[in-house]
């Protein structure tokens, strides 16, 4: 079997070389054949999802998602996958469940609803009893062996938690407190972060994780330090409006604040990604994505320095490059985290009428809605 | 008087997000249907106040197998309020990223989604257990029906890779944006994706079209099992820079056809679970969800066209555009599917021989920062439709219609049925896992991920039904 040092150099030759899964899968397949892991059993439960990170998972490339099927996961449930349908597949997840505790793993994808108990999302029907996403969510996850969130709704909220956060979206943390949850967060979720974790965790274990969660082998760099235009932001030469070729920090790029090894892994088939094509990242792999991150595609606002001073964002890097750049990366970074920056964007990306008052809250979204 | 029967099946499966069925039954025979969708977002209240310039980006978010189909009709939106220009290589740029995203989607569908109702997959999971009610294949078309599957995998998967080539990544691409497309054009990333349409059609005609073909030889009677309610309505898509369109726009009312009039589209709450107000059009409606409303029983609103349910998707798109349809049930669907699969692979690579490397695809240039727009476009599944109100760059309004809202909405003020709930009735039930009505469903390919919005707890509206 491949040694855990070993794999962990394939997963960035494989990011580099484009054929992660063939470099790894083998080993996998070898092991099972030989006895000495079993098939993973794998079991999704969908929530308040849009299927995303299922259709980023099916994108797999190299081989591909069939050889997974048959050669390395039992994937047992998968609402969008059975060939099964109402009863017959919810047993399916109930006997898994039941006679497997602490085999399986849990692969969640969506966010957590909770608004009134979690009844704005019904997953199941067992004797006659709707069931909520949440409720299955605990029910299967304080049984699974590991808790996997895929995608930034599972992982953080996502998109569905954006403020006002009408359905009280949260992530699978914050309702399974007393265990750890392993989040691969993106928008989607990249196929080889998923499949590498689930990798991991079928030949050693669980992988290292960073502060909010994220394997370390995956998002422990910052997409600003991998990028191939850091150059150019080195030296004060931004972009203007996207479609451009220079840093694209000036039109709102995320990359400094982003964790994820999109610059080298890239997307589909690995010929392109985000920045290359002219757009800024929008920080989908972080907590706080979208509000934090929004608006998007405009400048950031002026970046108030400890000591009262601000840094306009047009003066970055321009001849003062090392020191101040490391600074306002920093202090994103830090104002980012505390949720110092997190009231000052919200004030700017939702204006006006329907500018609620907020409070503070200890989760990741740290504002919410006063009263409704 | 005879008592129904009652009927759940709930996940429907192979289809995208939660949809609840309950059928009522007369020996074996379906003689009224509930669709419910169970999940709730409130995607159009997150938008307001947000910038306008966000919206491709985040509206994407509503759906992760249609995901483009969602950034060009916000990006047409937008466009329209802001009074923003696309430059025709733009233009062809987008189209380029949405034909993939259409051949992404119409190949998952066909195989992942509706081919394992009809044929025995391999004995692990996810197919077992298998459901084995009503299979006609003989064991040497199982095996290779197996084979097609996989493989579909695969070019669904270059599909995506050419969509990544002007659109940066898939699902939930950054490339189109409102003022064009923000990736230029260069030799390289034209035969990238001409590289992936060359396998993708093969795949079309080699196996595509004679797997639909051998489906619909053995199961003839879904050809027209499943039927609409006569209604059919298409939005038009795929603009060319000279201004005609891939699909064309039209509506067909009780068998009469008339043009589209964007003015006759209305929704109405009377049986979703929102705060009740009549039919009102996108511009006027709000969305308020209310979960104690008592004659609610799913999250999707009533889309209507001049107070009827239309059908939308491939089927009325080539019924729109005069084309040849085998029929009006399921594997018509299916059937119609296949075909526009083709004619959308084709286009794109005549879009693609008209992009002129070097010149530009982007106009970031707006008339005004406040405005009103409308984005029309016909998505995978159907009709979809942006209404946007922006106010100082912000958003001020925001609504959103989806196709499977279209097919799939509640019964409206006059207790109308959808197309989806119609298309159910007469049914004959055989199976135990009312796999004919799985069948059924399936072939509008919904996805409900996007319809946004159920059931009161315990209380599964109980309904008790006496004929
Ligand atoms: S700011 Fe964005 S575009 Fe510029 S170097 Fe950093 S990651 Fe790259
Ligand atoms: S570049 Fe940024 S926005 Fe794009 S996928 Fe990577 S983390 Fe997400």
């Amino acid at each position: 079997m491949l040694s855990r040092r070993d794999f962990l150099k394939l997963v960035v030759k494989g990011a580099v070389l484009g054929n992660f899964y063939q470099l790894i899968a083998p080993s996998l397949a070898q092991a099972v054949a030989a006895g000495e892991v079993k098939k993973l059993p794998v079991v999704m439960i969908e929530t308040g999802t849009c299927t995303g990170d299922s259709i980023s998972l099916d994108n797999i490339w190299t081989p591909t998602f069939s050889d997974i099927l048959s050669n390395i996961a039992d994937w047992r449930y998968d609402w969008s996958m059975n060939q099964a349908q109402g009863n017959a597949a919810y047993r399916i997840l109930q006997e898994t469940y039941e006679k497997m505790p602490n085999e399986y793993i849990l692969i969640v994808q969506g966010s957590m609803i909770q608004r009134d108990e979690g009844h704005y999302n019904h997953v199941a029907y067992d004797k006659g009893k709707l069931i909520t996403g949440l409720e299955l969510v605990r029910r299967t996850g304080l049984k699974a062996k590991y808790v996997v969130a895929i995608g930034s709704c599972a992982t953080y909220g996502g998109p569905v938690s954006g403020y006002p956060n009408p359905s009280k979206a949260t992530g699978v943390q914050n309702i399974l407190p007393e265990r750890k949850v392993i989040n691969i967060s993106g928008c989607p979720a990249h196929p080889d972060w998923i499949m590498g974790t689930l990798l991991h965790l079928a030949l050693y274990g669980e992988p290292e994780l960073e502060k909010f969660g994220r394997p370390k082998l995956f998002y422990g760099e910052t997409v600003h330090n991998q990028c191939p235009r850091r150059r150019d932001y080195d030296q004060g030469i931004f972009a203007t409006d996207i479609g451009q070729k220079e840093c694209l920090f000036r039109v709102g790029c995320k990359g400094p604040v982003t964790y994820a090894d999109c610059p080298i892994r890239r997307w589909n088939d690995r010929f392109n990604w985000p920045i290359g094509c002219n757009t800024p990242c929008i920080g989908c792999t972080e907590p706080g994505f979208p509000d934090l991150m929004s608006p998007f595609t405009v400048h950031s606002p002026d970046i108030p320095f400890p000591g009262g001073t601000k840094a306009s964002t047009n003066s970055i890097g321009l001849g003062v490059l090392g020191l101040t750049s490391v600074a306002i990366v920093g202090h994103i970074a830090t104002s980012l985290y505390k949720g110092r920056i997190q009231k000052n964007l919200l004030k700017s990306s939702v204006k006006g009428k329907h500018r609620f008052a907020v409070k503070k809250v200890k989760t990741f979204h740290q504002y919410r809605v006063k009263k409704e | 008087m005879t008592i129904l029967e009652k009927k759940t099946i709930f996940p429907v499966t192979r289809i995208h997000n939660p949809m609840l069925l309950e059928a009522w039954l007369e020996d074996g025979e379906i003689k009224d249907a509930f669709i419910s969708d169970t999940l709730y977002r409130g995607f159009e209240q997150i938008l307001l106040g947000r910038s306008a310039m966000d919206m491709p980006y985040y509206t994407q978010r509503i759906c992760g197998i249609c995901s483009s189909a969602h950034a060009i009709t916000a990006s047409l939106a937008v466009e329209q309020a802001l009074g923003m220009y696309v430059p025709p290589n733009g233009l062809l740029v987008r189209n380029l990223i949405l034909a993939s995203d259409f051949i992404q989607n119409h190949i998952r569908h066909l195989y992942l989604y509706t081919m394992p109702d009809y044929f025995r997959g391999p004995d692990i999971a996810p197919f077992i257990p298998h459901s084995e009610s009503d299979l006609r294949l003989s064991s040497k078309e199982n095996t290779l029906m197996t084979e097609h599957y996989f493989r579909s995998l695969e070019v669904s998967r270059a599909a995506h890779a050419a969509f990544a080539v002007f659109g940066g990544k898939a699902p939930h691409g950054h490339g189109i944006v409102p003022g064009g497309a923000s990736m230029e054009v260069d030799a390289d990333r034209v035969n990238r994706y001409r590289g992936y349409l060359m396998e993708i059609m093969s795949f079309i005609d080699d196996v595509v079209l004679p797997d639909v073909t051998l489906i619909k030889e053995r199961y003839p009677e879904y050809v027209n099992l499943g039927k609409g309610v006569g209604n059919y309505m298409s939005v038009g898509g795929f603009p060319s820079p000279e201004g005609s369109t891939l699909f064309p726009q039209g509506v067909i009312l009780q068998g009469k056809r008339e043009s589209f009039n964007e003015k006759q589209v209305t929704e109405d709450v009377t049986s979703a679970w929102y705060k009740p107000h009549g039919p009102l059009h996108p511009m006027e409606e709000d969305t308020v969800p209310d979960h104690n409303q008592s004659k609610g029983y799913t999250w999707v609103k009533s889309p209507r066209y001049r107070g009827q349910p239309v059908e939308v998707g491939p089927l009325a798109r080539a019924i729109i555009a005069k084309e040849e349809v085998i029929g009006l049930g399921a594997l018509a669907r299916t059937w119609a599917r296949s075909l526009e699969l083709k004619k959308i692979a084709e286009t794109a690579l005549k879009w693609l021989n008209r992009l002129e490397p070097g010149s530009e695809t982007y106009d970031g240039r707006k008339g005004q920062d406040s405005g009103v727009g409308i984005g029309l476009h016909e998505a995978m599944r159907g009709t979809l439709g942006h209404w946007i109100s922006v106010k100082n760059g912000r958003v001020d309004h925001y609504q959103i219609i989806t196709p499977s809202a279209v097919n799939f909405g509640a019964r409206d003020e006059t207790g109308t049925r959808s197309v989806g709930e119609t298309s159910l009735l007469g049914l004959k039930i055989k199976s135990e896992d009312l796999k004919e009505a799985g069948r059924v469903i399936r072939s509008f390919d919904p996805c409900f991920s996007c319809s946004v919005h159920i059931i009161d707890g315990e209380k599964l509206h109980a309904l008790n039904i006496q004929v």
